[in-house]
């Protein structure tokens, strides 16, 4: 199962759980919650399909031996079985598949569209009329995404993709009741993505120019070293990883020798995590603050350099970048005394120009991967300390277990330690931790020939879970070739954790119906 | 690298004949040869090498509804080691998503798989380990696409025998262990091949721990440049009599020794370039 092609993953990536605006920490154990409905989730279904894990796993060390000792009495029952070959006629399908395979296009399109549904069990609605109803039905989205590849000649080839989407959630409410940042940002959105020339222009050396991704490290639920672009934050957990990073406009070199790849980026426009809107089930502050973005121009361009290597198993990559952090730290930009308040802040957002160095692993051993990723950060700024910038060192550690027919459970856990740690950063507006871990947990299992498949996905914000979290369990069905149905639920933990805090009512239920063509 | 296999000389014949190899039996005595030699011959047969061809696998559940994947298969030979690459093209879900493995010949080693995801832009190192799952939700396993460690199995000939007009040999492959048995997701094989060519042109397999049996059954055998070549092949899993789903893989324009199927092709780097 999880060598499915498709984007059956976490539905999100998840980043240290970073919140630009509220990052008030304390203590409270949503530990116990968070393995409750985790391990509940994973071991109900498991225990109650005696196909499944379970079943096979048991069964199978309790009884191997009994099973291989007793083939010679079953040779009778071998004449039976080889009765069961099927005298039919062939299938008519090889003119068919002839016919399409002889035709190779230069140019192809291809996409999906589809609808996607979204249902707040928890919100009530507003009392008064005038404020958002953030209630219910707060999803009618259909969507689109084209994608044109063309190949010219054998060496180069070009991709141009689109997505658009249209909410039709907010007209069926009170339309009027909800902020202009919010009806920008959620109710209708059309937008080029990739967009790219590559090609090789020597033996060795491949290059890819424009609107693009850059994928780093190992991890699938975490990110460390991949740092690239940007995420799209807009409903935390809730956005299809097909979608959650933001292609940027880069100079991509890919040098290849041996079993190692050089790769060197430069990315030539600054953009930054899209964050839920002012006004929204995701951010529940009212007032918009100032982002200070850096001008897209040659000394802000961002840089990009790996080393990878890729033996019998394992794979090792050594990463290095100058960038601007996507995350923001709040400034205070402005004192203003205001006769009867006193003193008010005005706010910025700012985003600190980083350097990163890392490394990322991954290797085999049996039914297991174990993959880590570690990094350091140099060029950390914040409003508390002005006087010198910080360091911040990621380590994170992983697992992935596939020794269950159609069934795959990972697991990552990792730190982010912020170093020579100042208390003063522990006040707002910085509410910084010195370590803030989190824990990703990942079960899917595989149906019917692959044609149900089962989601379990759990994360939790510090070391015990006291800053929150979050669950979400899916099921997704392929009603026919490239057409599929996907419904869940998703529960947020609050811990003590405001950011999480404030996610607490958006516990949802959700589906999809998508078209692939 | 499964389908690679495949049409490169009906490697799933070859791979399922490769499971079972055996031992000395008092029955086999009558025969010429051993259930060992004769899978020892199967395996020591001409595959082909620097392979590239197209796939087709019609996936059938109980009801009849079909489910159709079509893939691009390149297939090749580094020492005494196999390589094989290959991209989905349709259904459009999956399309442009590519797998690299590299079978080892070394007993022990576990094989080098990799998944190029284009959802992700991102490759992912796969775990070998397990072999019983599903591939791709046909009726074949991965177990069936690498190819098994002889020693593992104990085979016995258990007969001649025809085929749709042709002599063959019937043998029973079981494993030694009872890890290989999970690790595979059979308990044990009779397979049938072909005395004047060493294919194996038909199976039947127990799937382990349950009531089912696959049925594998060589629809079209073809030689191409000299190699013989199951271009279509039935595999059938049933509970008794009742079918419970079924999977057709056809191959075409398979071609041999082509030039452009070398060691640049079996990489990274062009498991991301896909198809």
């Amino acid at each position: 199962m999880s060598r499915r092609g498709k984007n059956n993953q976490t539905g999100s990536t998840l980043h240290f759980c970073s919140n630009k605006a509220l990052m008030l920490q304390s203590f409270f154990s949503s530990i116990r919650s968070f393995i409750l409905v985790t391990t509940l989730l994973i071991w109900v279904p498991v225990i109650g399909a005696p196909d499944i894990v379970l079943a096979q796993e048991t069964s199978d060390f309790a009884g191997m031996e009994e099973a291989l000792s007793g083939f010679d009495e079953e040779d009778s029952g071998i004449e039976d079985a080889l009765s069961g070959f099927d005298e039919e006629k062939n299938i008519k399908h090889t003119e068919e598949t002839k016919a399409l395979f002889e035709k190779e296009d230069w140019s192809s399109f291809y996409g999906y569209t589809g609808i996607s549904l979204s249902y707040s069990f928890v919100r009530e609605p507003p009392e008064d009329n005038s404020n958002s109803d953030w209630s219910g039905l707060t999803k009618t989205r259909p969507f689109f995404s084209l994608t044109w590849d063309t190949k010219l000649g054998n060496n180069w080839k070009s991709r141009i993709s689109a997505k658009a989407f249209y909410d039709f959630a907010y007209g069926l409410k009170e339309r009027d009741t909800f902020t202009s940042e919010v009806l920008n940002e959620l109710e209708k959105e059309a937008e080029l993505r990739e967009v790219y020339l590559e090609g090789s222009p020597f033996g060795s050396l491949d290059i890819r120019l424009g609107s693009q991704i850059v994928a780093w490290g190992t991890a699938d639920s975490l990110r460390v070293v991949d740092v690239l672009n940007p995420t799209d934050n807009r409903e935390y957990g809730m956005t299809d990883l097909e979608d959650v990073r933001i292609p940027l406009p880069m100079t991509r070199l890919d040098y290849y020798f041996g079993d190692f790849k050089l790769q060197a980026v430069a990315i030539h426009q600054i953009k930054f995590n899209k964050s839920a809107p002012p006004g929204s089930d995701y951010n529940s502050t009212t007032t918009e603050i100032k982002e200070v973005i850096p001008e897209s121009k040659a000394e802000n361009t961002e840089y990009g350099l790996a080393l990878s290597g890729t033996f019998s198993g394992w794979d090792a990559s050594f990463h290095w970048a100058q960038f601007f952090d996507d995350e923001a730290y709040l400034l205070i930009a402005d004192m203003t005394f205001v006769p009867g308040i006193g003193f008010v802040p005005t706010l910025e957002y700012r985003h600190s120009r980083l350097t990163m160095s890392g490394i990322a692993l991954s290797i085999t051993s049996g039914n297991y991967i174990w993959k880590a990723e570690a990094a350091n950060f140099w060029g950390m700024e914040f409003n508390n300390v002005k006087e010198k910038k910080f360091t911040r060192t990621e380590i994170l550690f992983g697992t992935e277990y596939s020794g269950w027919s159609d069934t795959s459970l990972s697991i990552e856990s990792g730190v982010r330690h912020l170093n020579d740690f100042d208390h003063r950063l522990e006040a707002e507006p910085d509410y910084q931790l010195e370590d803030r871990i989190a824990t990703t947990l990942n079960f899917m299992q595989d149906y019917y020939n692959q044609t149900l498949h089962l989601q379990l996905f759990g994360m939790m914000i510090g070391e015990w879970g006291e800053d929150g979290g979050l669950n979400r369990a899916s099921l997704e069905y392929d009603v026919m070739d490239a057409f599929s149905v996907n419904g869940g639920v998703m529960i947020y933990q609050p811990g003590d954790s405001l950011y999480f805090q404030s996610l607490n009512d958006n516990d949802r239920i959700f589906f999809e119906a998508r078209y692939s063509f | 690298m499964i389908f690679i296999k495949k049409y490169s000389n009906t490697i799933n014949f070859i791979i399922f004949t490769m499971l079972f190899s055996g031992g000395f039996y008092p029955a086999e005595k009558v025969f010429a040869l051993t259930g060992r030699e004769i899978m020892e011959k199967v395996n020591a047969r001409d595959e082909g090498d620097r392979s590239k061809g197209e796939m087709e696998m019609i996936l059938i559940d109980k009801k009849g509804k079909k489910r159709i994947r079509k893939l691009k298969t390149f297939g090749g030979k580094k020492d005494k080691d196999t390589l094989s690459l290959m991209f989905f093209l349709s259904p459009a879900d999956v399309k442009n998503t590519g797998f690299l493995t590299y079978d080892y010949n070394e007993s022990g080693k576990d094989d080098d798989q990799w998944l190029y995801l284009p959802a992700l832009r991102k490759t992912k190192r796969i775990a070998a380990g397990d072999k019983s799952g599903s591939f791709m939700g046909s009726d074949l396993n991965y177990s069936d696409m690498t190819t098994p460690d002889l020693d593992l199995y104990d085979y016995t000939l258990m007969k001649e025998t025809e085929v749709r007009g042709k002599k063959v040999w019937q043998i029973k492959a079981v494993p030694k262990h009872k890890d290989e048995a999970v690790k595979s997701g059979y308990s044990k094989s009779v397979i049938f091949i072909r005395q004047d060519n060493y294919v194996m042109i038909r199976a039947v397999r127990w799937v382990h721990k349950k009531r089912r049996n696959k049925y594998l059954d060589v629809k079209k055998l073809e030689k191409i440049d000299g190699i013989w070549v199951s271009t279509e092949m039935h595999v059938t899993t049933k509970t008794g009599k009742k079918t419970l789903h079924k999977t057709v893989l056809k191959q075409n324009n398979i071609r041999f020794n082509q030039d452009d199927v070398n060691a640049d092709l079996f990489t990274v780097r062009r498991l991301e370039k896909g198809a």
